[in-house]
This record gives C-alpha cells, sequence and structure tokens, in this order.
C-alpha cells in the first residue's frame, strides 16, 4: 500500500496542549502506545520465483537492491509482552513531492512461521538495533493516523540475546535518542491502490486539510526525502 | 437615531459632517470627558484669554513704531528703504487703479462714453459694461422695536438649537443604559444555562452569536448537525432558542397490549420540571426529543432487515411480537414516537404492567448509548488503508437484544406452566417429585457500572428447570439468542444421559411427556420383581405368559396437553387428572393391576 504522510516537532513543555487539541479536534481520547521496533538488515534478497507477480501488486521491497526492515509491536495492546509482531518494509519517498512525504510500504502481521527468517542463524535477516518508543499516544481522525512519542535508545549489549524473545529492556536503563525531550509527531493516511489517482487525490487533499485545520498549533513539515532511504549501503 | 432633515439649498455646501468630526473639530477630547462643569471653566478661562490677548497686541505695535523710526545708517539699508519704498508706492498705485476701474464700471452704466475712456481693457474684458448699478437709498431710521425683536428670536433660535442637542444626547443616554440593560440580562442567562450543565459554544458559521449543544456527537449525522440551537435575544432582553427547537418535543412510549387493551404503559418525562425556566426546559425538551428520535429511527431502520425476528409495523408503531404461533393473547410490544403534549391522559392510571413497559424503554434507551460508545471506541482504532469499498451502516442492536430477552421470558414462563401441570398431575397420583422451575441467570462477575449492564442485556440467554422422579432427573435446558437462530433451542436431557434438541415448546412437551411415563414405567418394573419386562421407550411393562397363560401388558401414558396421567392395560385403565380421576394413588393402582 502507498503511504502520505507529515511530520512535526513538539517540544516537551507544549505536549499536554497538544494532546488536548488533538482530542478536540478528533473528538475522541488518546490511545497510549508503547511501541518496541527492531531493525534488520536484509542479507539476501527473497527468492522472488514470482517473475509473473504484475507490476502492481504493492510489493515494497524493489527486489534489486537490499533494504532494512522493521519489525514492530505494541506492548500497550491487548496482549501485553505477548502481542505478535508486524512487519513494516518502506520504500523510498517519491521524489518531486514538496507537500507530503509519499511512499509505498508493506504492513502485515507476522505468525511464528515468518518470524523464523529473522531469528539469527538463518542467512536471511541480520539484527542492527532496535528502539523503544514510549511515551506515545495515537488518535485516529477519519482515515488520518496521528501519533506522537518519544524515542529512546536501548542500553548496549541488548542485541546480545535474541531480540525477539528477549525480555523487554527496563526503561530506566533506556536513554532519550533527543535529551530536550521532544515528541516526534506524525500524521499519516494510507492507501490501498497507490495507482488509484481518485483515491489517492481524496487522500493527498485530507491530510492537506488536516495540515491547515491544526495550522498554527501544530506545524507540519516534510522532512528531508533521502532521510527516509532504507537501501543498505555498500551493496 | 438620525431624524429626517430637509434643509434648503444653500450656496455654500452644507455642513453634514458628522457627529464624531464636529467634536473632533471642538477639539475639547473623547466625549464622555465634556461636562458641564468643565465647560464653565473653559468660558471663564477663554475670557480672561481674550483680554489678554488684545493687550499683547497694542504693545507690539507700539514696538514696531519704534523701529521703524530708526534712520538708515548704510548704503544696503538705503537701498531697502528706497525697494520698501517703491513697493508701497506701488501698492497705492494698485489700490489707485483699482477704485478707478470701479468708478469707471459704475460710470458705464449711466455715462458709457465717459466711463468706456477710463476703464482697463483687463476689466472690460471680464465683465460686460452697465452691469454695475447704484442707488441712492437714504439712511433707514433706526427701528428699535424691530432690533428687540430680532435679537430675541435670534436667542429663541439659539435657545431651540441647544435644547435639541440636549435631548438627543439625554436619548442617547437613555438607549445606553437600555443596550447595558439587555446586554447584563443575555449574559446572566448564558450564564446561567452553562451554571445548569448545558455546553454553550460558539456557532460555526455564525460570529456574534453563542449557541447550545445538546446533541449527540456519535449520532447518525444527520441528528447530530441537529444537535445546536443558536440563542438569540428579543427585543425586551429575554432569550429563545432559534427557530421553535424544542417547541414539540416527541418521546418514545413503550405499550404492551394484550389482544387490544393496553396493559403496560412507560412513563413520558414531564412537560416541565421544578424550578426550571423555560428556556432550561426547551433545552431538555430537544435534548431528550432528539435523543428518541434517534432512538425511533434506529429502530426503524433495525425493523425493515430483522422482519423475519417477528417485527413489524403497524401505522406509526412498530411491534414485537415474541410468540407468533400464539396470537392474540401473547402480549404483544409497541414502540411508538408520541408527542409529549398530546399524550398526557393515558398515564393516569396504574396498569399491571407497567414497570416491565417502562424497563423496556430503559432497555432501549441504554442499548442506543451503548451503540454510541462502540462508535467512538471504533473510530479510535487504526483504520485500514482507504480503498474503493464503501462500507455501509449496520443497524444498531437495539431491538433484537429485547426481543430476545421477551422469547427467553415467554419460553421460561411456558416450561414453567408445563412443570407445574405435570407436578399437580403427579401430585394427583400422589408421585413422590421434586421439581425446580427455570428463571433468568446472571453471572455474577459482571462489572458493575452500564457497560457491565448492557453486556448482559446483550448476551446469551440460558435457564434450566429440571423434575426429579424418585431421584432421577429430567433437564430442560433452555437457550435463547438471537445471532443464530429465531427462538429458544430447548435441550432435554433425560436421566440415562439421553440428550436431545428441539426448537418448539410442543415437540418439547411431547419428548418430555414421554421421557416421565418412560420414568414411572422404570420405577414400576423396579419395584416389579424379575418377572416383567420394561420397553423404555413405550413406557410398557410385559409380563411374558406364565404357567397360567396369563400374560399382562400394562403401559403409562402421560399428556399434559390433556392434563391425564394413566396407567393402562389392554381391558384396564386408571387414570389421574382429567374430571373422572380416581382418588387411590399410583402404586396402589399398580398393585391392584397386578392381580
Amino acid at each position: 500500500m502507498h503511504e502520505f504522510s507529515l511530520y512535526s516537532q513538539i517540544p516537551a513543555t507544549r505536549h499536554g496542549q497538544v494532546l488536548q487539541i488533538l482530542a478536540g479536534v478528533t473528538a475522541s481520547q488518546p490511545t497510549a502506545t508503547f511501541e518496541q521496533t527492531l531493525i534488520y538488515q536484509q542479507a539476501r534478497l527473497a527468492e522472488t520465483g514470482s517473475k509473473k507477480a504484475p507490476a502492481g501488486r504493492q510489493s515494497a521491497v524493489p527486489a534489486s537492491r537490499l533494504s532494512y526492515h522493521k519489525l514492530v509491536r505494541d506492548l500497550k495492546g491487548a496482549e501485553g509482552e505477548n502481542a505478535p509482531w508486524t512487519f513494516r518494509a518502506e520504500d523510498v519517498p517519491l521524489p518531486g513531492m514538496p507537500s507530503f512525504v509519499s511512499r509505498a510500504t508493506t504492513e502485515h502481521v507476522f505468525g511464528e512461521a515468518e518470524l523464523e527468517k529473522f531469528r539469527q542463524g538463518n542467512g536471511w535477516y541480520k539484527y542492527i538495533n532496535q528502539y523503544l518508543a514510549t511515551p506515545g499516544h495515537r488518535f485516529v481522525h477519519n482515515n488520518i493516523i496521528i501519533r506522537t512519542r518519544r524515542i529512546l535508545s536501548v542500553p548496549e549489549g541488548t542485541g546480545a540475546l535474541e531480540p525477539l524473545d528477549a525480555p523487554i529492556p527496563t526503561l530506566s536503563d533506556c536513554n532519550l535518542i533527543d535529551p530536550s525531550g521532544t515528541y516526534y509527531f506524525e500524521a499519516r493516511i494510507r492507501v490501498e491502490d497507490g495507482g488509484n489517482s481518485k483515491l489517492v487525490e481524496q487522500a493527498t487533499a485530507e491530510l492537506m486539510a488536516f495540515k491547515k485545520q491544526v495550522e498554527g498549533a501544530i506545524d507540519l513539515r516534510v522532512p528531508e526525502r533521502l532521510a527516509f532511504d532504507t537501501r543498505v549501503k555498500g551493496t | 437615531m438620525a431624524s429626517l432633515i430637509l434643509r434648503p439649498w444653500t450656496h455654500d455646501s452644507p455642513d453634514t459632517s458628522s457627529l464624531k468630526d464636529i467634536l473632533a473639530r471642538a477639539q475639547r477630547g473623547h466625549f464622555r470627558d465634556i461636562t458641564e462643569v468643565s465647560l464653565q471653566e473653559e468660558i471663564a478661562g477663554e475670557g480672561t484669554f481674550e483680554l489678554s490677548e488684545s493687550e499683547s497686541d497694542d504693545e507690539e505695535e507700539d514696538k514696531d513704531e519704534e523701529i521703524s523710526s530708526a534712520k538708515p545708517s548704510t548704503r544696503d539699508d538705503l537701498f531697502k528703504a528706497r525697494l520698501e519704498m517703491l513697493r508701497h508706492v506701488d501698492a497705492a498705485h494698485n489700490d489707485v487703479m483699482i477704485a478707478l476701474d470701479f468708478v469707471s464700471l459704475l460710470l458705464t452704466h449711466d455715462a458709457p462714453e465717459k466711463g468706456k475712456a477710463s476703464i482697463s481693457a483687463g476689466l472690460r474684458q471680464e465683465v460686460p459694461i452697465g452691469s454695475l448699478g447704484h442707488d441712492i437709498w437714504h439712511k433707514m431710521p433706526q427701528d428699535k422695536p424691530r432690533e428687540a425683536q430680532d435679537k430675541l428670536l435670534a436667542t429663541n433660535v439659539r435657545l431651540e438649537s441647544l435644547q435639541q442637542s440636549a435631548d438627543s444626547l439625554l436619548a442617547a443616554a437613555s438607549r445606553l443604559e437600555d443596550n447595558v440593560r439587555k446586554e447584563t440580562r443575555y449574559w446572566d442567562h448564558v450564564l446561567s444555562i452553562n451554571e445548569n450543565g448545558w455546553n454553550v459554544c460558539k456557532l460555526p458559521g455564525q460570529q456574534h452569536r453563542l449557541g447550545v449543544t445538546y446533541g449527540f456527537s456519535d449520532s447518525a449525522p444527520e441528528f447530530a448537525r441537529r444537535g445546536v440551537a443558536a440563542l438569540n435575544a428579543t427585543s425586551d432582553g429575554t432569550m429563545v432558542l432559534e427557530r421553535g427547537v424544542g417547541s414539540k418535543p416527541r418521546a418514545v412510549r413503550v405499550l404492551l397490549k394484550r389482544g387490544e387493551a393496553v396493559v403496560g404503559c412507560s412513563r413520558i418525562p414531564a412537560l416541565r420540571n421544578e424550578g426550571e425556566v423555560a428556556l432550561e426546559a426547551r433545552i431538555r425538551h430537544a435534548r431528550d426529543s432528539l435523543f428518541d428520535e434517534e432512538l425511533y429511527h434506529e429502530m426503524l431502520r433495525e425493523s425493515r432487515g430483522q422482519i423475519s425476528l417477528g417485527i413489524s409495523m403497524k401505522g406509526t408503531g412498530i411491534v414485537l411480537k415474541p410468540n407468533s404461533a400464539e396470537s392474540p393473547h401473547a402480549t404483544k410490544v409497541v414502540f411508538e414516537l408520541v408527542s409529549l403534549g398530546e399524550v398526557e391522559d393515558e398515564t393516569g392510571e396504574a396498569r399491571e404492567q407497567d414497570s416491565l413497559a417502562q424497563a423496556i424503554a430503559l432497555a432501549a434507551r441504554m442499548l442506543l448509548s451503548q451503540a454510541h460508545r462502540e462508535k467512538v471506541k471504533k473510530r479510535s482504532n487504526v483504520p485500514p488503508s482507504m480503498s474503493e469499498r464503501k462500507d455501509e451502516r449496520t443497524s444498531l442492536p437495539i431491538l433484537r437484544p429485547i426481543m430476545a430477552s421477551m422469547l427467553h421470558k415467554a419460553a421460561i414462563d411456558q416450561s414453567n406452566s408445563y412443570l407445574a401441570s405435570v407436578g399437580s398431575l403427579l401430585s394427583a397420583a400422589s408421585i413422590e417429585h421434586r421439581s425446580q422451575p427455570a428463571a433468568f441467570a446472571f453471572s455474577k462477575d459482571t462489572e458493575a457500572g452500564i457497560e457491565g449492564l448492557v453486556s448482559t442485556l446483550m448476551q446469551c440467554w440460558t435457564s434450566e428447570a429440571s423434575l426429579s422422579l424418585y431421584d432421577r432427573q429430567t433437564t430442560i435446558r433452555l437457550e435463547t439468542t438471537l445471532a443464530t437462530s429465531f427462538g429458544t433451542q430447548y435441550t432435554l436431557s433425560s436421566a440415562d444421559g439421553r440428550v436431545t434438541r428441539f426448537s418448539s415448546q410442543e415437540e418439547l412437551r411431547a419428548a418430555c411427556d414421554d421421557v416421565l411415563a418412560s420414568e414411572l414405567a422404570l420405577h414400576l418394573k423396579l419395584g416389579a420383581g424379575e418377572s416383567w419386562e420394561c420397553n423404555r421407550r413405550e413406557a410398557l411393562l410385559v409380563r411374558p405368559d406364565d404357567e397360567q397363560g396369563k400374560g399382562r401388558r400394562v403401559w403409562v401414558t402421560l399428556d399434559s396437553e390433556a392434563g391425564v396421567l394413566s396407567l393402562n392395560t389392554p381391558t384396564k385403565k386408571v387414570s389421574w387428572g382429567s374430571p373422572g380421576g380416581v382418588a387411590a394413588s399410583f402404586s396402589d393402582a399398580w398393585a391392584e393391576l397386578l392381580d
């Protein structure tokens, strides 16, 4: 599927105010989230015997370059510690889009069988790093998913154990990536099929309307496109 | 404020500058600061100012003369003096020529040749000759009374205009006071509404107008839009809601009818509560009316999709018939939307099932609130990615849980009446038995609060009834849920472990009768000895032919429809329960038949 997103930064002192504003705009209460994200590097390309796969299919991995993929799970959800892992692959954002970030992504919930590929020892993926996102809040406004969170890096040595099964690193050991305590803000809208121009127009119009609505309170911007590059360098 | 003033045309442009400009010109600052006292002071001050001005003028003139009498000492001074003299001479010459022109023009009227000779060329071009004439007037005698009258007129006119300005100022002041009073009243009203818990907000399209929200944000869009009403101030300062909102309130009323007679009616909210201002009563009516209208609308939508469940419409009322088989004496539930003003009379008398009707009405409203809550929760979940699919609005489950409870209650009542009739039959035959009627079962661990209550209402209902004959228990289990099928599912478990399912009450009765009859037969066999054989399925006891060649066949029948329990042989029949029943007990009759 295709995603369009906008980003912003909220200083720690304004966080409470921004949550209130968003609660008013969306007419609902925030959902607290605590996400753990593992970053893996592809060691070898998936054998796409599907040469017949039509071009319109959502396969976010262009089978030419190795890229970084993520496994995400939400620890505050219904299952708590045993929440299932979601696989997420993001493409490089499309160039020439000054008003929002547009990229193709894939997201699936993986079961045990697929998770085997990510374990140490299998030649498919190599574990790179992980980070935690807490405290986090999520709002949903029509089709737009709005998230604010602070990102924490895990202490050294967490990658020694198998990260899929290891216990969650204790929060007191983790440090904020941004010591000033700024919150990272993202507004995202997803479209099933990036080729359907009517849907794409609808989605981008909705995203822009949201940006206009919170203008002044939250300034949504487009960061540099290549900062989202997920391709592995040097291959 | 402005009165229509018609002024005569004047040569100059009329002075139509506004009050503001006049005041600005008056240069006295903001009109709020102008008071009588300050004006008086100014007048007093000006008088002294004028006098001092004239004095200073005299002094300056004396000084000038002194300076000009000093003789010119240097050559420059000489030239300067000469220039000045020439200037003066020029000016004098100019004045004289102008005077000459004037006189010549005058002359051209009477003696044209002489005048034309002396008039200058410039003036002749500008003005035609003979256009200035002269008359000699004698000096008029001084008309003292006329002058006095003129003076009086002038004073009066001045006085009148001052009076007029004073009047208009007074009118402005009183109007200002009026406005202030109206504003205070308006804000008092708004504050009182706010303090009573209503939400006062800014109206989205219109500036300078406040409104009250009383709607529910999670209703269907057409109802959510109607949930705001503007607050308007009328001319005398009272507040009204816009366009008659809340003036014709409506409410949903539940009627329980048996046949055509009304046996239960739910309560309708009062038209005016104690201690409530008319405005708040209107807002409350508007909110209740909106909620009930939405409730009716959703029930209507649901009923259209659920006709198979026995929900139908009659006129404007939605009719629920729990047992479509038994009519017309079964109780039906009718939901209708009535206007509060019209139906005050029906609620006068208390009827037998009023509390049930009221409970049904309350349950319907609670289910609607629960549906709103579910909507909010659904909205907060991560939405799927956008695609071309359009979701249809599913109908909210309001009638279905109510129908399920009513069906279950009806089933329980029927089972209990069946058990009671069988019990009475068995007692008539002096057979020892124990029965346990069915009842609504609530699990103990529901969460407190309204969500717990509603989840209890929406669960699948199960109940059990049992009858023990000689310590062997037969159980009937009732399950009602409208998710899978319509109506109650009955499960009959007999004491030997046979389990059968039925979906109608009649089948259950017949099967249960058979089971009980076979229980009785089994009991007889156990007491009778080895020579008898029992065919359990047909409740038949057979004693095969013995040496005397007398075979015996006895069977037990139990018929709860007719209300008869009987012990039969091919030749004799002993029965209990029917009008011609026997007083002997079951065991006695058996013993009799044995011989």
